[in-house]
């Protein structure tokens, strides 16, 4: 793996006032059997303390979980802070209640992909087993 | 057995022959599907029931007939044949003149009972104008931060004939006070409203996460619902015991009855120390149940919940009035079953889950639309929704018969092993000294954990089939055609200015008046505070107002950090 | 392994906040094998505490209250949190940062870095050391936190690697005593009996008094209000003074060779398992020559 890292680290994060933490946990711990290395932010986050942690981790991944249909005001917002810190090359995923046109305007703000409620971990996993690499490259 | 003629009970010998004899020869033929067979929560299902397995059942103290203890045939000798379930559909979103609008379309298309989800800063005790919530105004819920949003909310609906369903928690007494005073300021006396506030701020720590205060002081709020509504609004529910979200957080049937259960006992018992009279705040808690996929698992599940309610309120608690005994119960297909996957699939799973709930004897029913898995309800997904129950009710014979599936032997055995497994849980419970204890050390939500990721595992490694996601699957995602929910962007304006104004008119005087009595009072857990929260939102105080009151009193709850 | 200029380009952007530049730098130590990071010798060091106990004693909560009243009475305040990794997947769920999560609440003199231990018998991660000197080289901080899991061998880890060692326990493990292992009190500088709001806290106090060195400090807390947390940071700061004025941080610090050594072993035996390239072993045998020669001159002292 053409990583400059041993282990994927993954920053999974609830933004806002949504508590439904199932599915966040769930893949978080789906991760960890996986071989990475997963912070769980937990419920009640905000923009800022989102960034904070994606930074001083210096996290490969970062995981929205939002079953509040605040996604695209949030997604928006974290990807400004990202970009304003010199963070946007972390591999942005979104899960949870998307609908597809959301999904798109989450991609247009550099999210790379939308994962719906019953997506296999398996997939997530893939995903960012092959996508890591070549963002962690890009800034080299 | 080749004489067909004789008549006598089949022995477990005769099956034993069975097994190893018919059964085993089809199993050369075509081998079983599986390995084993489990219900959805891992019960084994054998292959076959019969009489014999009704032993140590008794028919006349077990099961009984129904409206006679212990209930587990339904609460009422007549269920479904005389009043159907109420078809109580949830809504909520935007002001609450936009959730006033879909609770008129629900009751023209045929619903008969409200039910409301509000906003997340609404649920967890915030105001519209909250510094850093308002992107989060209206999105999943309605927004009400005062009376006069509750009065709109309700406007041109007579609340003397319907019930509403208010699901709130934290902050349940707040909008518990604010349909009292809409309906006082109505002229309509307390006693003539009807309906629940879900207020079970238990499972808000194990499973919903929509918890504000701690522990202790939650559950002693909750008392003081009780007691208000047992005075002043005695035909309204203060209380629907949630076993729908600890079981959407992934808990098996069985943890679901004793978790819920456990937590009635919780507040019942606490209400007991005050000096309540058991009998005056039991017959008034209801319950909510999650109606999931497996369908005679589901339907044995309500069943061993009313009996095992019944045994322990009349042998446990003591409680002498037989409407103590009863447990009334509202019903929610689940939503964790809802893919995004062929969407239109939902339609199916969920009339099967609602059927189960209409056979397993509920009083009250919530069918999921299929977008959900999307966004909140469009209004034809919802018409879909409300039409499966119409079909259950008309078309079926689901409603005419009462409790069909007594005596069947498979029912009856899993309708004892729930049971008796959710028994167990309780006494495990008790034994670590209650559900606050089991809150505090963190238990009930690792329990509720490693049953979640039990059942991921089960799903990922295809020990459990999910049509669309991991077989069937293709890439279609489309919901026939429809327009999914979204929400209005002008939505926090509008309820800005509107709060605003409340504000402006309110008379600041009797506000701080009530607030600072509602402080006064808020260190004595054991007074009831409901009487001064009511002046409170008389006087037009908000939720935050209140909730920021009781913050600076009691602290704040911090979320668990189980895995 | 760092050369000057990069430490002082570090320095600048930790002065302004930017913690990205620690952070990258950060995992470049925890995946340089140990034997080919040489840091430069602090000049200015930090007071480095070591926080550790059994499970459920609270100490990610006492971490956080003590983040808390440093950062609010104006330190710059650095956590490395420690998890175990997983032996089956080699991968960890690192939770200790979600229990700071609200101590971090608008504190930005506060950085947290979660360390996963990746399979280290001591339930350290290899590069703590060098991670923790390398935030000391930053001149960024005014205490450096390390917390660990209760487990393994890591006491006597943790007292090879922080200036001084807490001891977090509460009341209700049954024996107190017998709760936490015979290595624990022995390494422990301070005794923290945290929840000591319980009923039986003056038994455990009682308990652990009479179990443990004269010398050693035993303080009670109630972390999740901060009561007796301003205490425990003044303990901290009056040793921390104390141990500055004298020659006895030097006597702290350099005496620690069994563990580098012990560490270095470690990841060169696993490192040769897969096989490792031959300029790495001058590397290795450089350290250990390095570290033998400070244990002798030590041993001559």
């Amino acid at each position: 793996m053409a990583t400059d890292r041993s282990r994927i680290k993954v920053i999974i994060a609830k933004p806002g006032l949504d508590g439904h933490d199932r599915g966040a946990k769930v893949v978080a711990r789906a991760l960890r059997d996986a071989g990475m290395e997963v912070v769980y932010t937990g419920i009640f986050q905000t923009p800022e303390s989102i960034l904070r942690s994606v930074i001083q981790e210096d996290a490969d991944v970062l995981g929205l979980s939002s079953l509040s249909g605040a996604h695209l005001e949030y997604a928006i917002e974290i990807s400004e802070l990202l970009k304003q810190n010199g963070a946007d090359d972390v591999l942005f995923l979104v899960g949870g209640t998307i609908p597809s046109e959301d999904a798109d305007a989450l991609r247009a703000v550099g999210v790379a992909e939308v994962f719906g409620p019953g997506t296999p971990t398996g997939d997530i996993i893939k995903f960012i087993e092959e996508k890591v690499p070549d963002a962690r490259l890009a800034t080299a | 057995m080749d004489d067909v003629t004789e008549s006598s009970a089949i022995t477990a010998d005769d099956v034993e022959e069975w097994r190893n004899g018919r059964l085993a020869r089809d199993f050369e033929r075509i081998p079983p599907r599986a390995k084993e067979f489990t219900t959805l929560s891992g019960i084994p299902i054998k292959d076959v029931y019969t009489s014999a397995d009704l032993d140590g059942i008794d028919e006349r103290n077990d099961i009984a007939l129904p409206g006679e203890y212990p209930y587990t045939r339904g609460v009422h000798a007549s269920m479904h044949r005389g009043r159907p379930w109420t078809i109580r559909q949830v809504a909520g979103f935007g002001q609450a003149e936009d959730t006033n609008g879909r609770y008129k379309y629900l009751l023209a298309h045929g619903e008969t009972g409200l039910s409301t989800d509000f906003d997340l800063p609404t649920l967890l005790g915030y105001d519209s104008d909250h510094p850093i919530y308002g992107r989060e105004v209206g999105k999943i819920g309605v927004a009400v931060d005062t009376v006069v949003d509750a009065h709109a909310l309700f406007d041109g609906i007579p609340l003397e004939e319907v019930s509403t369903s208010l699901t709130i928690n934290a902050p349940a007494g707040v909008l518990m006070a604010m349909y009292r005073v809409v309906g006082d300021e109505r002229g309509i006396s307390g006693d003539k409203l009807t309906g629940t506030t879900q207020n079970d701020i238990l499972k808000e720590y194990t499973a919903q996460n929509e918890f504000i205060f701690p522990p202790e002081a939650s559950c002693e709020l909750v008392v003081d619902t009780m007691e208000y509504c047992a005075d002043v609004m005695p035909r309204f529910n203060p209380v629907s015991m949630s076993g729908y979200h600890v079981r959407e957080a992934g808990c098996t049937a069985a943890q679901e009855v004793g978790l819920t259960i456990a937590g009635a006992l919780c507040y019942l018992e606490l209400g007991v120390d005050r000096g309540i009279d058991p009998d005056k705040i039991a017959p008034r808690v209801s319950f909510f149940w999650d109606v999931h996929n497996d369908f005679f698992e589901e339907i044995a599940k309500l069943r061993a919940a009313r009996r095992l309610w019944a045994r322990l309120t009349r042998d446990r608690l003591k409680c002498k009035d037989p409407r103590s005994w009863l447990m009334r119960a509202h019903c929610q297909t689940a939503g964790v079953s809802l893919t995004a996957q062929q969407p239109l699939n939902n339609i199916a799973r969920t009339a099967v889950q609602a059927l189960a709930a209409v056979l397993g004897g509920t009083q009250s029913l919530h069918t999921n639309s299929f977008d959900e898995a999307f966004a909140i309800p469009s209004e034809e997904a919802i018409k879909v929704a409300v039409r499966t129950q119409q079909i259950l009710l008309a078309e079926t014979g689901a409603a005419d018969v009462v409790d069909p599936l007594a005596g069947s032997y498979y029912v009856e055995t899993l309708t004892k092993q729930v049971e008796e497994e959710a028994l167990d849980l309780i006494e495990r419970l008790d034994a670590m000294g209650g559900m606050v204890q089991a809150v505090i050390t963190g238990y009930a939500n690792q329990l509720i954990a490693d049953s979640s990721w039990e059942q991921q595992v089960k799903v990922e490694s295809n020990q459990r089939t999910i049509v669309g996601v991991n077989d069937f699957v293709d890439d279609d995602y489309s919901v026939g055609g429809i327009e999914l929910f979204k929400p209005d962007p002008g939505v926090l304006d509008r309820q800005l200015k509107r709060l605003a104004e409340v504000k402006r008119e309110r008379s600041d005087r009797d506000v701080t008046e009530a607030l600072t009595a509602i402080e006064k009072a808020a260190p004595n857990l054991k007074t009831n505070l409901m009487p001064l929260i009511e002046q409170a939102v008389r006087a037009r105080a908000t939720g935050g107002e209140i909730c920021d009151v009781l913050r600076g009193q009691w602290g704040e709850h911090s979320p668990s950090t189980v895995f | 392994m760092f050369a000057p200029s990069e430490l002082e380009t570090l320095r600048s952007a930790c002065a302004t906040g930017a913690w990205l530049p620690l952070a990258r730098a950060i995992t470049r130590v925890e995946e340089t094998p140990p034997w080919s990071i040489a840091l430069p010798a602090v000049e200015r060091p930090t007071h480095v505490v070591g926080i550790t106990g059994p499970p459920g004693a609270g100490k990610s909560t006492l971490t956080a209250a003590l983040i808390t009243t440093c950062a609010d009475a104006g330190m710059r305040v650095c956590v490395l949190a420690i998890d175990p990794s997983s032996p089956v997947s080699g991968g960890a769920v690192l939770g200790d940062r979600l229990r700071m999560e609200k101590a971090l609440l608008g504190r930005t003199n506060v950085f947290v870095r979660s360390l996963a231990s990746r399979g280290a018998h001591g339930a350290i991660a290899p590069a703590t050391r060098n991670v923790a000197r390398l935030c000391e080289l930053t001149d960024a901080f005014d205490i450096i936190i390390i917390e660990t899991v209760g487990a393994g061998q890591s006491e006597v880890a943790i007292a090879e690697l922080a200036d001084t060692v807490l001891l977090v326990t509460v009341p209700g493990l049954g024996d107190a005593v017998q709760a936490i292992k015979a290595g624990f009190l022995e390494v422990a500088d301070m005794v923290i009996v945290n929840k000591a709001d319980r009923p039986d806290a003056p038994e455990t106090v009682r308990h652990l008094r009479m179990n443990i060195p004269r010398s050693t400090e035993i303080l009670q807390t109630v972390a999740t209000d901060l009561t007796g947390v301003p205490e425990l940071k003044a303990a901290l700061d009056a040793r921390w003074q104390k141990v500055t004025e004298s020659t006895d941080l030097t006597v702290l610090r350099e005496g620690k060779f069994a563990e580098e050594a012990a560490m270095l072993a470690e990841a060169w035996t696993k490192a040769s398992a897969v096989g490792v390239p031959v300029e790495a072993a001058e590397g290795f045998e450089k350290a250990v020559r390095r570290i033998l020669e400070e244990a002798a001159a030590r041993w001559t002292m």
